[in-house]
């Protein structure tokens, strides 16, 4: 598949993720408010990083250079990722049924390691720099 | 074209890796980001929460947030001046000491602040620190014993330093949104346990100190970083995007990690963070928090520290790093096996070695923002090494400078903050002698040392 075609699929995949996470902050919010801000954080950086690549990338045909971007934004979606990762279980946001932290656990799970793969594949395909 | 002109005007080998002694060339320089997130990985680690914690044991939250306000400017334009210093040279701090002190000099005084203190006894502590907290977060785990966690924690910190920026860089990546939202979970906590910010705002601190000790705290637990900044500009693209990563960071989120931490620590009284966010229920979080926290700054204590043994060793720079880390998790395996041996002859030996560094700091700023200007060297010229070119074995005034900054600054005076001091009395000294010794015309150079394009 072509590199850019790839980024706009992973990136759409990232976007429909966060998506979940808000609907899940909307599900917590009513129970504890502290996890409803929390799972609204993640979910509201992680849309960004993968909104704000389509724009940057529109317009840029050098393989490269798109892998760059890539990787820029899917660094944030990784880190953010292990992020909710380490806290949606973590008592402080514990919540009666316990389904909504599982689902936004694994949430979290997909993105980081979906964004992990772009990383390696942007480097791998577009020879993208991980330091940019 | 530029790309042409680089090629021609870059007469280097960087025969030691990771542009130790040479300027980094114009395709290895990096993003205002990464810069970015580089020196906030430095920051976001266990000492700024600690120290956040403390606060909150000292301060109300109105002077807390104060206090973290006005410590943090100050360190942001120390910061600022020396990240300008190696967003122009383009070289380490060590290779920007030559000139105020000359070749030997940048070689001695970089051993003695970043090569022993930093890349070995600092970083030994914190691998022997991150031993204690890991095993208090799992006190029953045999992988979790002090000195076996030092071990591992202490390779682990190895490997970026080993790595160099670019290791720096991604491990960066990864934790610091993590600590930007652990400290905000800090601020959650607090408020959660206080019943409201109403009622965090109005705890009484347990211990309460005078505004001036909370500053000096604040100052003194990151002015060693504020000194170094160069080692770190030096990647920039841009001559400002150094200041600019440094200032943003230490202004915006040191303020908000500190007063994160301190949060949580008025509203559970504890002023063990990691204690804090056990009891305040951040589960995984608190662990991930232990390992990213020591990581992100204990490699960079062994990098920077390579950096200066480079200046005089005739190793690879990841040799070197090896080597010095190899010496640190010794020593922090030693310290965490003998449970009952104390660090604290050790620590004050450390800080001993500390209290040299604002005024070489001091110096430094002094020399190539004011005596470069009094001169009229054009700044984009100042600090631009080339081979062949010659350099003074010895700088005495800067030698002089520091020795009595140092002396003064640290032990006579005793008001003010003592590292804002010795830094102020450091670039007030070199200027003043360096002034009066132009007018005297007294020679400060002795010795000549000439720069080959391996940068030695």
């Amino acid at each position: 598949m072509e590199f850019k075609k790839y980024v706009q699929i992973s990136t759409g995949v990232l976007l429909m993720l966060s998506v979940v996470l808000l609907v899940l902050a909307g599900l917590a919010w009513s129970k504890n408010i502290y996890a409803g801000i929390i799972y609204l954080v993640i979910a509201i950086i992680q849309l960004m990083c993968a909104l704000l690549l389509y724009p940057r990338i529109m317009r840029i045909e050098d393989i490269t250079e798109i892998g760059n971007k890539s990787v820029q934004h899917n660094w944030l979606i990784l880190s953010i990722g292990i992020s909710g990762c380490a806290l949606f279980l973590a008592p402080f946001f514990r919540l009666d049924h316990m389904a909504v932290p599982y689902t936004a656990f694994t949430v979290c799970l997909i993105s980081a390691l979906l964004s992990a793969f772009n990383i390696y594949n942007a480097v791998k395909q577009a020879k993208a720099r991980m330091v940019v | 074209m530029d790309k042409k002109i680089e090629k021609e005007v870059w007469p280097w080998k960087d025969k030691f890796g990771d542009y130790a002694m040479v300027p980094v060339p114009k395709n290895e320089r990096r993003s205002f980001l990464s810069l970015f997130y580089v020196y906030t990985g430095v920051l976001a680690c266990i000492a700024v929460l600690w120290g956040g914690a403390t606060l909150g044991t000292q301060f109300m939250l109105k002077d807390l947030v104060i206090v973290a306000i006005v410590g943090s400017a100050i360190l942001a334009v120390i910061g600022g001046l020396t990240a300008g210093i190696g967003g122009i040279s383009k070289c380490s701090t060590y290779i920007n000491m030559r000139y105020p002190f000359g070749c030997v000099g940048s070689q001695l005084f970089g051993t003695i602040i970043a090569g022993i203190s930093c890349g070995i006894g600092w970083f030994a502590i914190q691998a022997w620190l991150f031993g204690i907290i890991v095993n208090t977060l799992f006190p029953t785990a045999w992988w979790a014993n002090v000195g076996i966690a030092a071990i591992w924690g202490g390779l682990l910190m190895m490997i970026t330093a080993i790595i160099g920026f670019k290791g720096l860089a991604w491990l960066s990546y990864l934790a610091v949104p993590f600590f930007m939202l652990l400290a905000g979970v800090g601020v959650m906590m607090g408020i959660s346990g206080a019943g409201g910010f109403a009622g965090l705002a109005s705890i009484q601190p347990a211990s309460p100190v005078s505004f001036g000790i909370g500053v000096t705290e604040i100052v003194g637990m990151y002015i060693a970083g504020g000194v170094i900044t160069a080692d770190i500009s030096r990647y920039s693209k841009k001559v400002l995007h150094g200041p600019m990563a440094w200032i943003i960071q230490v202004i915006i989120f040191q303020v908000y990690m500190l007063t994160g931490a301190g949060m949580l620590a008025l509203a559970t009284g504890a002023g063990n963070i990691a204690e804090a966010l056990v009891i305040g229920g951040a589960g995984l979080g608190a662990f991930l928090m232990a390992i990213f926290g020591q990581w992100t700054t204990n490699d960079n204590n062994l990098y920077n520290g390579a950096l200066s043994f480079a200046t005089w060793m005739p190793f690879k720079k990841k040799y070197i790093t090896i080597a010095e880390g190899m010496i640190g998790v010794a020593l922090a395996a030693w310290f965490g096996f003998t449970a009952a041996a104390s660090m604290e002859p050790f620590q004050n030996f450390l800080v001993l070695l500390g209290k040299i560094l604002p005024a070489i700091g001091g110096a430094l700023i002094a020399d190539f923002y004011l005596y470069r200007w009094y001169k009229r060297e054009p700044i984009n010229e100042r600090y631009k090494p080339r081979p062949g070119m010659k350099i003074a074995q010895v700088n005495w005034v800067g030698w002089a400078s520091v020795v009595l900054a140092t002396l003064l600054g640290g032990w006579v005076i005793k008001s003010g903050i003592p590292t804002l001091n010795v830094l102020i009395l450091g670039a007030l000294f070199y200027i003043i002698i360096m002034l009066i010794c132009d007018k005297a015309g007294v020679r400060v150079a002795l010795g000549e040392h000439v720069i080959n394009e391996e940068g030695v």
